[in-house]
């Protein structure tokens, strides 16, 4: 009996062995596959808050292949438009960001209210006859706009859970820095370009990806004397309780190191922030507790299901955008806690972009290890072969303190696979109920695996 | 920054004695950087009062007036402790970009060279091509251009003192920018 396409799909990842076949990372068909599947139910990052702060303000970003615009309405509401015009589909609104009371086509003037009504069609009258019903021409708009302490999320499903229900156990990490360390802005215009890898090349990374800083960043912590230093040149691992990995249900995952608040920034860096962050850390004790507070004084790697990662202490934010099976767009910002003084965020901001920006002497070391992992899932015989996501498998449990499924130690690739879990789950599924069926079980899918399966 | 942005930054060339040494300065500088003299760039040409920045600008209408929130973002931002940082990285032997060697090359071109209000500073504005080869199958071109400030120094030679890049890609497309502009 042949295999469904959802079978084949699922077959990809095997969650009980902590692998994936490589092929993930680099084919045409699978890539349509994750546009529909993937990004067209997921909850996406837009922007924040802070970009868009009065009616009629606007960015234009992407959800998956779809670019779109995001505009705050007079009601303070925000809404989000597919960026087509109506008519002949062309591009509606050439620039990044501004602030307008509607948006007009360059090919033939149609015109567009900041709600997305169609207001204006050049001698309507006359070339019309008056039977154009400009109710029916509005602008596309997605279906699902939620906003997170700040952070616009959008989704293209309309039978996708709530955000706060997408974000699940991993929200709990979230609210310590996003609400608990009084808020958070992101500063851009954010820096865009171009890596030649797979858009979960990175995202996996950063998920969850502790094991590789000591050795791929060896120059950068060598040179930049961050508070990771140590680590330089694999010449010592965290100690055993010197971090934490956490997993969840929909596939966002993180990584700890504790006490690690000035994260990648530069030796320059390290004793203005840690001062920053160990006295707002002493309010939060008293408030959330020690256990909770460590986690804001320390360092999250993390990402967001399916493509927004961040780096909470180096104040760094992503999204990975897809392009093409190995091409994608990379939007860096800085992150910085709303109650700090201008003349620190803007420091964070230069730093994140010297460490983790486009120039980033941190980034450039991982870009390399991103597309060529990408470019060798192209091999015909490679491509049908797995990688290895098995650090820590059989060692997962669930912690009382600690919302989600937590890996044994630091460093350990517990996370990859809860991504990839859902993952499988997403494309070998018809809608997000069969989704919900499928990964109901999702803890004990994940536990007792053995990497001999 | 004043000196870079002052309208009347062009309205005065240095003589020809003085373009030639500007020239040679900025050949001299490709020369180094081509050929993974970085600490040689570092040490002699490079203030230790240098601004290094490079912006990128995002995409805005001509008559945008209502939307005021920054419209650059830091690509390089360094000051001569932070640009050592790269030179240093550069050098470790395990930097693992730099192995095998990248060949870079570089085109500086449209030179020209103005007086400033301070005589030993000189405000110079040129057009650059860098290529980057890299392993079997990568090739990156960086097209911008500069906006320097030099500066004479007590030695007697020119340094740099601002370089100043808005890149013209909203999006870039070489990959990462790891190389000295």
């Amino acid at each position: 009996m042949t295999k469904s396409s959802n079978e084949k799909m699922a077959d990809l990842v095997n969650v009980k062995a902590g692998v994936q076949k490589h092929q993930i990372h680099n084919d045409e068909a699978l890539f349509a596959l994750e546009m529909e599947k993937v990004f067209g139910r997921s909850w996406l990052f837009l922007t924040h808050e802070c970009s868009i702060p009065n009616a009629g303000d606007y960015i234009t970003t992407r959800m998956g292949l779809d670019e779109v615009i995001v505009v705050r309405q007079k009601d303070q509401s925000i809404k989000v438009f597919l960026n087509v015009c109506r008519h002949r589909g062309v591009r509606l609104c050439v620039t990044d960001a501004g602030n307008a009371r509607g948006f007009v086509c360059n090919y033939h003037g149609w015109s567009y209210g900041a709600n997305g009504d169609l207001q204006g069609v050049p001698f309507e009258e006359a070339v019309y006859k008056n039977r154009l019903d400009k109710c029916k021409n509005s602008l596309h708009e997605i279906a699902r706009v939620e906003s997170y302490h700040g952070f616009v999320y959008g989704c293209l499903d309309p039978d996708a859970p709530d955000l706060k229900d997408y974000l699940g156990d991993f929200a709990w990490y979230l609210d310590i820095w996003m609400e608990e360390s009084g808020g958070i802005e992101l500063i851009g215009p954010p820096a865009r370009c171009f890596i030649h890898a797979n858009w979960k090349v990175p995202s996996e990374n950063f998920v969850g990806d502790a094991y590789h800083v000591g050795w791929t960043h060896t120059s950068a912590l060598r040179s930049g004397q961050s508070v990771f230093a140590p680590l330089a040149g694999n010449t010592a691992l965290p100690p055993e309780g010197a971090g934490l990995q956490v997993t969840s249900k929909y596939g966002h995952g993180l990584g700890v190191l504790f006490d690690a608040y000035a994260g990648v920034n530069g030796a320059e860096m390290i004793e203005d922030l840690m001062a920053w962050g160990m006295a707002k850390y002493a309010k939060l004790e008293k408030k959330l507790g020690e256990k909770r507070a460590r986690l804001y004084k320390s360092h999250l790697n993390g990402t967001i299901f399916p493509n927004n990662s961040f780096l909470t202490g180096s104040g760094v934010f992503k999204v990975w955008q897809p392009h093409e099976p190995t091409k994608t767009e990379v939007y860096t910002w800085a992150m910085v806690e709303k109650d700090m003084p201008d003349e620190l965020k803007e420091r964070i901001a230069k730093s994140v972009q010297r460490t983790f920006g486009i120039a980033g002497y941190w980034e450039s070391e991982d870009n390399d290890n991103m597309e060529s992992e990408s470019h060798m899932a192209g091999g015909t015989i490679a491509k049908e072969k797995v990688l290895n996501a098995q650090m820590g498998l059989g060692g997962d449990f669930q912690d009382p303190d600690y919302p989600g499924l937590v890996g044994e130690s630091a460093i350990g690739e517990t996370s990859y696979r809860g991504y990839y879990r859902f993952y499988r789950d997403l494309i070998s599924s018809s809608s997000w109920e069969e989704v919900n069926e499928k990964s109901e079980n999702w803890v004990e899918d994940l536990i007792g695996g053995k990497s001999n399966v | 920054m004043s000196d870079n942005t002052d309208d009347k930054r062009f309205e005065k060339c240095v003589d020809d004695k003085m373009l030639r040494e500007v020239e040679h300065f900025m050949l001299r500088e490709a020369r180094l950087l081509d050929t993974e003299q970085l600490k040689e760039w570092y040490e002699q040409m490079v203030s230790p009062e240098i601004r290094y920045v490079v912006t990128c600008t995002q995409l805005r209408n001509r008559n945008e007036r209502r939307y005021t929130l920054p419209d650059k973002v830091y690509i390089y931002d360094d000051n001569y402790q932070q640009l050592g940082v790269r030179v240093t990285q550069f050098y470790d032997p395990q930097h693992w970009r730099v192995d095998p060697p990248e060949q870079y090359c570089r085109m500086v071109t449209n030179i020209e060279a103005f007086e400033t209000d301070n005589k030993d500073k000189i405000f110079v504005r040129s057009n650059c091509l860098v290529t980057r080869a890299r392993r079997a199958y990568e090739v990156d071109q960086f097209f911008y251009t500069r906006e320097d400030l030099l500066i004479r120094s007590e030695q007697g030679n020119l340094t740099l003192l601002n370089r100043t890049i808005d890149y013209p890609e909203r999006s870039v497309q070489g990959r990462n920018m790891l190389i000295l502009l």
